[in-house]
Order: C-alpha cells, then structure tokens, then sequence
C-alpha cells in the first residue's frame, strides 16, 4: 500500500505503480491552488502558539482507598475510567498495524509475515477482557476489582485448569499454518 | 399611393384559420361564416399570461436572505477571520516548570476564548465536586451512626431519649389494678380454646 501511517500526521504518497502514482497527481490538482493559496496568504499572517494534551498525575488506586473515603474512590475511578478508554485504544491500535499489514502482504503471504503482530493484539484483547470485560459500559473500579478478587480467588482453588488458553491458541496455528503449506506444496495429495 | 397594413384585419383570418388546434370556443367557418360567434371589438390584442404564482418562492428566497445576512454572514466572516489571521494552534509537549493554564488545552481559538473567558475553570470544578462529595459522606455516616443508635435503643430500652414516652405514674397504677382483676391480656385464655 502506498499509504503508510506510522508516523502521526504524515502520509508517505509515493509508489511504484503508474496507476497509483497518476491517482495521486490527479488528486494533487486539486491540492495545488489551495496549498499556493495557504502559503502565501494565511501562512504569512499567522503567528504559531502552542497547545498542550493534558497530563493527568496518578492517584491512589481502590485498594489504596480507605473504606468510607468517598473523595478517594472518586479520583481512583475516574483513574480507572482513563485507563480504560486507554487500553481500548491501544487494542485499535495493534488491530490497525495487523490489518495494514495483511494489506501490504496479501492474505497468504500475511499469514506468516503478520503473525507477531496478530499474536500481540490477541494478547492485548485477552487482557482487556479479563480486566474490564462483561461489566458493563457503567462500570466502577470496584467492579473490576472485585472481578480481579474473585478470578486470584479461582486461580488459588484450581491452578491446574487454564481459562485463556494462549497456548492451545498458538497450536491450533500452527496446524492451520502447517495445513495450508502441505496443500500449496500438493495439492492433491494433502 | 401609401398603403397602410393594418395587421388588425389578420385577426378574422387567423380565427377562422386551421392552425388553431384544440380551441374550445366557436369558429365561424363555412355555412356559419356570416354569423360572428367571436365579436371582435377591435380594442387590444394583448391576453393574460397564466403561470404559476411566485408568491411563495419569493418570501422563502426573502426569509432565507434575512436570516443569511443576519446570522450567516457575521459568523461566516468571523470564523474565516479566525482561521485566515490567526489559525489553530500546534501540538507542543508541555515544557518543564511550567503548568500550561487552562484554556491552552484547546486547540481551536474560538474554543480557547470561550474556555478562557465564558465557561467555569475545569480544575476549580472539579475541585469543587470533590468539596460536595465530601461533605455528602459526612452527612451519611452521621445519619448512619444516627440510625444505628436509634436501634440500640429501641433495642435495650435503657436510654430516656428515642421510644421514651413520659407516662404519669397514675396509669401505671391504673394497669396494675386492670391486670390483678382481668389478667395480662386482658381475658382469661381459658374460654377462648
């Protein structure tokens, strides 16, 4: 793909197809007299000034908070609330990177290439859901820490038993990846 | 010799010709053609024009035009003035030893003068929510230490406050004799089996 977004706000519009290449002169026809109309009008009369994102500092979390401390467990749950909205960007994030990927590569191709990338934005939806999974959009930091209470709590009564399953997960790859080269190798015989 | 063409006389002609197709009033033609269904009076030659009305399409174009000029254009010209001379503004990491104020997290002008000079400072809201929760928990555990005071006494009946009633002695003496004569309840359970 011609476009990549790797880096925030640019753009990369080159490529070697001549299809692509004359797309992107056509559009720049229309790029042309407003980029010629900014930089020598708006640009010279603009000063810059800066804006900033803001920068939360932490606070106590819900098992820091004492019992009755409503202040507290306001803060920590607007804590967890940012965290939250955080963690599911950053899941967007990695599903973008593997998609991008299989893009550039092909479906076949990318079933070897992304692997890494697939593996890592399963993990980080695993752990999304076993952290803020099934509670609701109206969820509250204690519900989550009750949740993490009664999961250890689970864990300590059965250590043998494995609810997530990654591993079975990565075999279960494996075999499909191995299936998929026996058939492009013979076809017919596998 | 001058010869005046009088285009009026076409008109009998034109009336009676055959090019007029699909007319509903009477021509006179042929064996009726001494009679004058159509009495020409030879005063204009100039009919009405029907057409649609513009009545409603003009005072929507007016009323759209009012509140263009009204509205409209003094924000359209001030937005565009914003985003001509002054611009939005860039992202920057915030620098050591300095706390940005609290219009400086927009990015928008528009927005960071409406932030700056029309809405409450976020912080001090916050804060000031902060404040009211406080001062609710205070206020609940006061009512639940309040109730659960309240159900000890109604409990142990030891205190002369809650579920005290002053009750003169005379009563009580009265429900001594009362109880001495019928019986605590008031009859004998005897009867009632």
């Amino acid at each position: 793909m011609s476009s990549t977004h790797d880096e925030h706000g640019s753009v990369d519009l080159s490529s070697e197809n001549k299809f692509m290449n004359r797309l992107i002169g056509l559009g720049k026809i229309f790029d042309g007299p407003a980029t010629f109309f900014r930089e020598k009008f708006v640009e010279k009369n603009r000063k810059e000034y800066p804006y900033y994102h803001r920068n939360y500092p932490r606070v106590p979390t819900i098992d820091e908070c004492a019992f009755g401390d409503h202040v507290c467990f306001f803060e920590a749950n607007e804590q967890f609330l940012r965290d939250r909205k955080v963690d599911k960007f950053i899941t967007q994030i990695l599903a973008r990177r593997a998609h991008e990927c299989y893009i550039k590569h092909g479906p076949y191709d990318g079933f070897e290439k992304c692997r890494q990338l697939d593996e890592d934005h399963e993990k980080a939806l695993t752990n999304y859901y076993i952290k803020y999974g099934d509670l609701g959009s109206n969820a509250t930091c204690i519900d989550a820490y009750m949740k993490q209470k009664h999961r250890l709590i689970w864990q300590r009564r059965n250590p043998e038993k494995d609810i997530v399953g990654l591993e079975k997960q990565k075999e279960i790859r494996k075999e499909v990846a191995e299936y998929q080269k026996r058939i492009t190798e013979d076809p017919i015989k596998a | 010799m001058i010869v005046h063409s009088k285009l009026i006389n076409l008109v009998p002609v034109i009336a009676k010709s055959n090019l007029r197709h699909g007319l509903k009033e009477k021509v006179s033609k042929g064996l009726n053609s001494n009679i004058n269904y159509n009495q020409l009076r030879h005063s204009h030659a100039r009919t009405m024009f029907i057409r649609p009305g513009k009545f409603y399409t003009k005072k929507y174009f007016d009323s759209l035009h009012f509140h263009f000029c009204l509205a409209g254009l003094p924000f359209f010209l001030f937005i565009a003035y914003q985003n001509f001379f002054v611009g939005p503004a860039i992202l920057n990491d915030i620098p050591e030893d300095y706390e940005p104020r609290y219009w400086e997290y927009h990015k928008n002008p528009i927005k960071r003068f409406m932030s700056r000079y029309i809405f409450e400072i976020p912080e001090r809201a916050y804060e000031r929510n902060l404040h009211f929760i406080y001062v609710e928990g205070c206020k609940q555990k006061m009512r639940n230490l309040e109730k659960k005071v309240k159900t000890m006494m109604k409990e142990n009946q030891d205190y002369k406050a809650w579920y005290y009633v002053p009750v003169p002695k005379e009563t009580l003496e009265m429900k001594k004799e009362y109880h001495q004569k019928y019986g605590s309840l008031g009859y004998e359970s005897k009867y009632t089996k």
